[in-house]
């Protein structure tokens, strides 16, 4: 069946097989791999590429994905003229500078798919892997490096596989440099069966449709995100918008970093959004910084999040964004810069993007979040079996909260959204035993409505280890929005046998605990809206018996008396009329 | 004696009345009364009684598909339940796995935890993965945690402890003292509903049991009342469960989690019974409701399974379930998604036509009904395109009206597209298939079957009219219509064994020092699977275990469910399984690792108490070929190759009752019957079998 159709129904039928197609590889990746970074936190995505490298399709479960994606087929086609790749060929890279990654441990395979001996696309996966090489187990995720070469073995775009030749010696080289050879080879096992299964579909629906429907299918496809993304920016009022906020620190100095952005939005002559850095701090010693895919991701997560979140992603989603920003800049930094610390700076720069459109948007921007990444890694030595283990999770905190609705409790944000690993698994796999997982009390933002809660962690090792961990919003607390009050900052302790505590970093690396010590980590809660005197008594209430927030805090910053489980209306209106007093003479 | 099956369903409630000694079958479909399913129930039962003037003291038994406890979860109408959990936990349940649902929306809810924080209460305790007792149990602040929640006036408890699975120790511990306040039949343990590894899983799980179980055990009793008033306090009442089987009512209330979603588990059963029936080894059932469509496979007769399930959340286009309470339990794998044939289309801001998930429910229903309905869905195309006719319908109880559904596509689908309105419908009934299609491809080709050695069973009231182009789709040559298709999961219910689940988990590695540790897991299994038996009123019938393991490679962390026969677990049986999950996991993932370590986390065992089965009542053969005359005639729009448009053509419609075994039609042709109506496309050849089945090959 061979023949030419482009109408909105054929292109909605091809939008479904396409996006069929990659859920199924990300499904079939999700339940073969090894790490715990793919298969408990889904730290993994799977898209689909036309044949010119544009991106069609895309099952991302994290959307800092969503910039590697795009980067990734430029370099690909810099590096590989189009008519040089043959059937049977894989590309391996982890390169941020060179393969269009975001951070090393991010390994990317990219495989084109042929149909009638044509070139008709590319499928690719990204996948976490839990160890990389470099100076500390679980490498690039630490954030104290100063150079990239710190950060673990460095993968630039290669074959893996040639006219279905696999690589040895390629392959060898680079699992020789990494932390527990049987897992990653299990990892990328998976990364290649899930790209197998992605690559048998897509040639099966190029024959089936034929191969100019797909293609002409494809470009509506463009068109309609194009469509749909600019008809929001309608919504928009014109105008230039900024914002600032800053970054605790690099790990190496405790300058803060500043990262600033001018947005101008456009109705004329097509609907479209420019976003400005300069003005940002420039690339930093320490594993903080960004490369422009990150960025990009950054900027394109908090569009998609604010305007539409059901635009279907694809290369028509970025006609209408423009982005500057200088090289040699926190945001868009230059090789050798570390970056493996860098989804902390993008957490930062989508909380300054919102910061940007809150007087544009009050009613869909919302207040600051946890804002971190807050990865840990606890690297050391079975007692047992005396193999080597990494064990790394990333622990979510506030979301800020909205317009219309408290900021949700304990919850991954924005640019990250991995999954825990259950206790039970933890303790079983790793010599390290879990004291508490649950909400830091009073950490929300005050509010009319009340910034997420965020998390507290404490877990102890049981034999000696290696800590290691990134966190920011240990300092800049998370603002809260039209008389919202901030969030509480996250903290990093060790509580020794002794049950002494110890305040330590946020950006660690190499620190030995020995057994019996326990790490606490807590993150930020969410920053408020509105004035949490307007918050309605009976929600203090609930959150006062629910345990969120203290007697005290329900008091002092909200203004509510309660006594005996019920609110205590008249002292409430007399509390809130002075607190109200109060504030207008501090203005 | 008569056996009654009825399925309580969102919009409809069906009754199926089966006369054992005549071999006779009668169905009924009636409006469900959602404040009280019980009503519709027991009219339902009567209505039918009195019309082939019967007594309800001949029902023997009455196996009953509900919605209750869904509805109770969906509705947020669940009991005050109190939750323990180990020190350092409270928020298990709010945190949940960490991530949000929904990846890009900033104004997103999580659904609520079902028990508020406030009844959630730390207990001193500690248990190790090895299931040493690190901290022994502080009952002094269990005791004080438990006087103060039946203070609060919680109905029901939860008791989830960390390694609970390994060691129960400490959760009877604290259900020998919750006793004293709350009645025993409303404490759940998780070591007893879901003893498997995963601390949010099984908490879920088990708070979803406490939550649902006051609910239910209130619509038993009043249920129960009903049918002694109605005179049939002598009929046996088992209640569906999601497993594909059934329990009777009793026990059933003590696993409430397990009746999530029972009417598709039911559905399934029938398919799998026809399956057996006409010898098919691989079928894929397919199911279109008014607000979902439903599908699962049926590979040598038998049920597939899964246990990764949530409910509650919304339902995506993807066939997958996120954002709701998980619950863990060996359903019977149903893809699910929201394009149904009450489903409201739509354009999005993009320009492109959308179908579902929204539903225009029973009020107002669709355009068509007439009843106000100001959005088109897919029944309004069916009726533009010519396949429904005004006249048809739930047996002429309600009538379709042409105008309301012309005007709301026109409206609201062709002049947004620049389309003629019937391209309009049909563009509908194109975006419903690519959905449908979607769940199709996501349980046969994603797990590593091909569609084309499959026959296609379709049903519900509108599978059978989109079959034809389903199966051209995925390449499937053979589809079966069975009899009243529109009440077929009702037939499950009539042809389902009771049977109850039993697991363990114990995570080592499938080598032979081992071998001695799982054969003392099976046995726990088979202990207990027979003091069920032994419990049950049928325990001298026919009974069956069918023990499986769920296995994977060292190193991963998702399971693959290998069945297995025997009760020593042998070297050879090792091997044997060994090899069974090779080829599977070759089967689902493309690729397997002989080379590589297999780990056992669970082992199952299924316990079945084989129930007599209706024979299926055969069909009377054809004396005389069908007359052409005797089929009316109706005008249909028809694509027939995705590159023409649409083509009138006129249409031959059949009455079912009319068509007997050995009778033949060529397609295009429509059959049409009280319930359901049936598409047979162009290329299709159909033929009616001893059974009554419509059989469309092509």
């Amino acid at each position: 069946m061979s023949y030419s159709h482009v109408d909105p129904i054929t292109t909605e039928v091809l939008r479904h097989a396409l996006q069929g197609i990659a859920e199924e590889m990300g499904v079939t990746l999700i339940r073969t791999a090894y790490s715990t970074n793919i298969k408990e936190r889904r730290d993994c995505s799977c898209a689909l590429f036309s044949s010119q490298g544009e991106l069609v399709a895309l099952a991302e479960h994290i959307p800092i994905h969503l910039g590697s994606m795009l980067g990734l087929m430029e370099k690909i086609c810099e590096k590989f003229p189009l008519a040089s790749l043959t059937p049977g060929d894989v590309i391996i890279t982890n390169d941020p500078f060179q393969g269009g990654g975001s951070h090393l441990p991010d390994v990317t395979l990219v495989q084109p798919v042929f149909a009638s001996h044509q070139l008709v696309g590319f499928v690719a996966n990204i996948a976490h892997w839990a160890d990389i090489g470099g100076a500390f187990p679980g490498g690039g995720t630490a954030g104290a490096a100063t150079e990239i070469y710190q950060e673990g073995f460095r993968i630039p775009p290669l074959f893996l596989y040639r006219q279905g030749k696999f690589q040895k010696e390629i392959a060898e080289a680079i699992l020789t440099n990494l932390r527990h050879r049987r897992e990653r080879e299990g990892d990328l096992r998976a990364q290649l069966a899930s790209l197998q299964r992605g690559a048998k579909r897509l040639e099966e629906l190029v024959l089936s449709y034929g191969w100019e429907t797909i293609n002409q299918n494809l470009q509506a496809l463009f068109n309609y995100s194009e469509i749909w993304l600019r008809q929001q920016i309608l919504a928009i009022p014109p105008g230039e918008y900024k914002y600032h906020d800053y970054l605790d620190d690099d790990g190496c100095s405790p300058k803060p970093l500043k990262i600033q952005v001018k947005i101008r939005v456009e109705h004329a002559p097509q609907p479209s959004l420019f976003f400005d850095f300069t003005g940002t701090a420039c690339q930093a010693e320490g594993g903080v910084n960004m490369v422009k895919v990150a960025l990009e991701a950054s900027v394109f997560y908090t569009i998609k999040a604010l305007l539409a979140a059901d635009i279907p992603m694809n290369a028509g989603f970025q006609r209408p964004l423009r982005i500057l920003a200088p090289p040699g800049t926190l945001v868009n930094a230059q090789e050798p810069a570390a970056v493996g610390g860098r989804t902390d700076t993008c957490q930062r720069v989508v909380d300054v993007l919102l910061g940007a459109f809150s007087e544009a948007l009050p009613e869909k921007v919302i207040a600051a979040s946890n804002g971190a990444t807050t990865a840990l890694i606890f690297g050391g030595t079975q007692k047992l079996s005396g193999q080597e283990f990494v064990y790394i999770e990333a622990l979510g905190g506030g979301l800020g909260a909205r317009s219309q609705r408290d900021g949700l409790d304990g919850v991954q944000v924005h640019i990250t959204n991995t999954s825990n690993l259950p206790v039970e698994s933890l303790e079983t796999e790793y010599p390290l035993r879990v004291l508490r997982y649950g909400l830091v009390k009073n950490s929300g933002g005050a509010g009319k409505y009340r910034g997420g809660l965020g998390i507290a962690k404490e877990i102890m090792v049981l034999t000696p280890v290696l800590f290691s961990a990134h966190a920011d919003r240990h300092r800049f607390r998370p603002w809260g929005l039209k008389g919202g009050l901030p969030g509480q900052p996250g903290q990093f302790l060790v509580q020794s046998a002794q049950k002494k505590r110890k305040k330590i970093p946020s950006k660690i690396n190499g620190l030995l605990l020995q057994p019996g010590e326990i790490l606490i980590a807590r993150t930020a809660g969410g920053g408020g809206y509105g004035s949490p005197l307007e918050r309605p008594p009976e929600k203090v209430l609930q959150d006062l018996r629910a345990g969120k927030i203290s007697a005290s805090q329900a008091r002092q910053l909200y203004g509510v008396e309660i006594k005996g489980q019920k609110v205590n209306y008249t002292a409430t209106r007399r509390l809130r009329s002075l607190r109200k007093k109060v504030g207008q003479e501090k203005c | 004696m008569l056996r009654a099956a009825i399925d309580t369903g969102g919009t409809f409630t069906d009754v199926l009345l089966f006369d054992e000694e005549q071999n006779k079958l009668w169905p009924l479909k009636i409006p469900t009364t959602p404040d009280h399913p019980e009503k519709a129930f027991l009219q339902g039962l009567e209505e039918i009684l009195k019309a082939i003037q019967r007594q309800p003291f001949e029902l023997k038994t009455i196996v009953h598909g509900t919605t209750l406890v869904t509805n109770a979860l969906l509705q947020q109408q669940t009991a005050k339940t109190g939750l323990l959990v180990t020190a350092g936990f409270r928020d298990l349940l709010e945190i949940g796995r960490q991530s949000r649902p929904e990846l890009y929306n900033l104004q997103q809810e999580k659904l609520p935890p079902l028990v508020p924080r406030e009844l959630i209460r730390e207990i001193p305790e500690r248990i190790g993965p090895q299931g040493q007792i690190i901290q022994k149990i502080d009952l002094s602040v269990a005791k004080k945690a438990l006087q103060d929640l039946h203070r609060q006036g919680v109905e029901a408890l939860a008791i989830s402890l960390l390694f609970s699975f390994l060691n129960p120790q400490h959760e009877k511990r604290l259900s020998q003292l919750a006793r004293e306040f709350f009645p025993e039949e409303f404490i759940f343990l998780s070591s007893q509903v879901s003893p498997e590894f995963r601390e949010y899983e099984r908490t879920s799980t088990t708070v979803v049991a406490a939550a649902v179980a006051p609910p239910l055990v209130n619509y038993l009793k009043a249920l129960l009342n009903n049918l002694a008033r109605l005179g049939s306090s002598h009929s046996e009442v088992f209640l569906m469960h999601s497993g594909g089987g059934m329990l009777p009512a009793r026990e059933a209330a003590r696993h409430p989690h397990q009746l999530i979603e029972s009417g598709p588990a039911a559905g399934l059963v029938a398919v799998a019974h026809w399956a057996k029936v006409l010898h098919l080894p691989r079928v894929i059932a397919f199911d279109l409701g008014g607000t979902t469509a439903k599908t699962g496979l049926i590979l040598n007769g038998q049920l597939q399974y899964t246990v990764d399930y949530q409910v509650g959340g919304p339902i995506h286009s993807g066939g997958q379930n996120q954002g709701g309470y998980p619950v863990r339990f060996p359903m019977v794998d149903v893809a699910e998604c929201g394009a149904g044939s009450g489903s409201i289309a739509w354009i999005d801001p993009g320009g492109h036509l959308q179908v579902g998930p929204h539903s225009a429910g029973a009020y107002p229903g669709p355009a068509a009904y007439g009843q106000g309905g100001q959005e088109p869905t897919l029944t309004d195309a069916y009726l533009l395109l010519g396949y429904l006719h005004p006249a048809d319908l739930l047996g002429g109880r309600k009538s379709l009206h042409l105008v309301p559904a012309r005007q709301a596509i026109q409206k609201k689908i062709a002049r947004p597209l620049g389309l003629d309105v019937r391209e309009a419908a049909q563009g509908i009934l194109t975006i419903a298939n690519a959905s449908m299609l979607r769940i199709l491809r996501l349980v046969s080709i994603s797990q590593g079957y091909d569609p084309r050695e499959f026959t296609l069973l379709a049903y519900g009231g509108a599978g059978p009219l989109h079959a034809c182009q389903l199966a051209e789709e995925m390449g499937i040559k053979k589809i079966i219509i069975p009899p009243f298709p529109g009440l077929f999961s009702a037939m499950g219910l009539l042809l389902s064994d009771i049977t109850m689940d039993f697991v363990r988990t114990r995570i080592l590695s499938l080598e032979t020092k081992n071998l001695s540790t799982i054969q003392s897991i099976l046995d726990i299994l088979l202990q207990e699977a027979q003091a069920w038996i032994q419990h049950s009123p049928d325990h001298q019938k026919n009974t069956l275990l069918l023990p499986s393991a769920d296995l994977r490679y060292q190193g991963q962390n998702y399971e693959l469910n290998v069945p297995f026969s025997g009760k020593k677990f042998t070297s050879g049986l090792m091997n044997s399984l060994l090899s069974s999950f090779h080829q599977l996991h070759q089967q689902v993932y493309g690729h397997c690792e002989p080379e590589e370590t297999v780990e056992l986390v669970n082992l199952r065992l299924k316990a079945i108490i084989k129930v007599p089965k209706p024979q299926l009542p055969s069909l009377e053969k054809a004396s005389s070929p069908l007359k052409e005359q005797t089929a009316s005639r109706r005008e249909i729009w028809l694509k027939t190759t995705p590159q023409t448009g649409l083509r009138l053509i006129q249409c031959p419609v059949w009455p079912r009752h009319l068509l007997h075994a050995g009778h033949e039609i060529k397609g295009p042709a429509l059959i049409q019957e009280n319930n359901s109506t049936t598409f047979v496309g162009p290329a299709w050849h159909l033929w009616v079998d001893s059974l009554g089945n419509l059989i469309l090959e092509r």
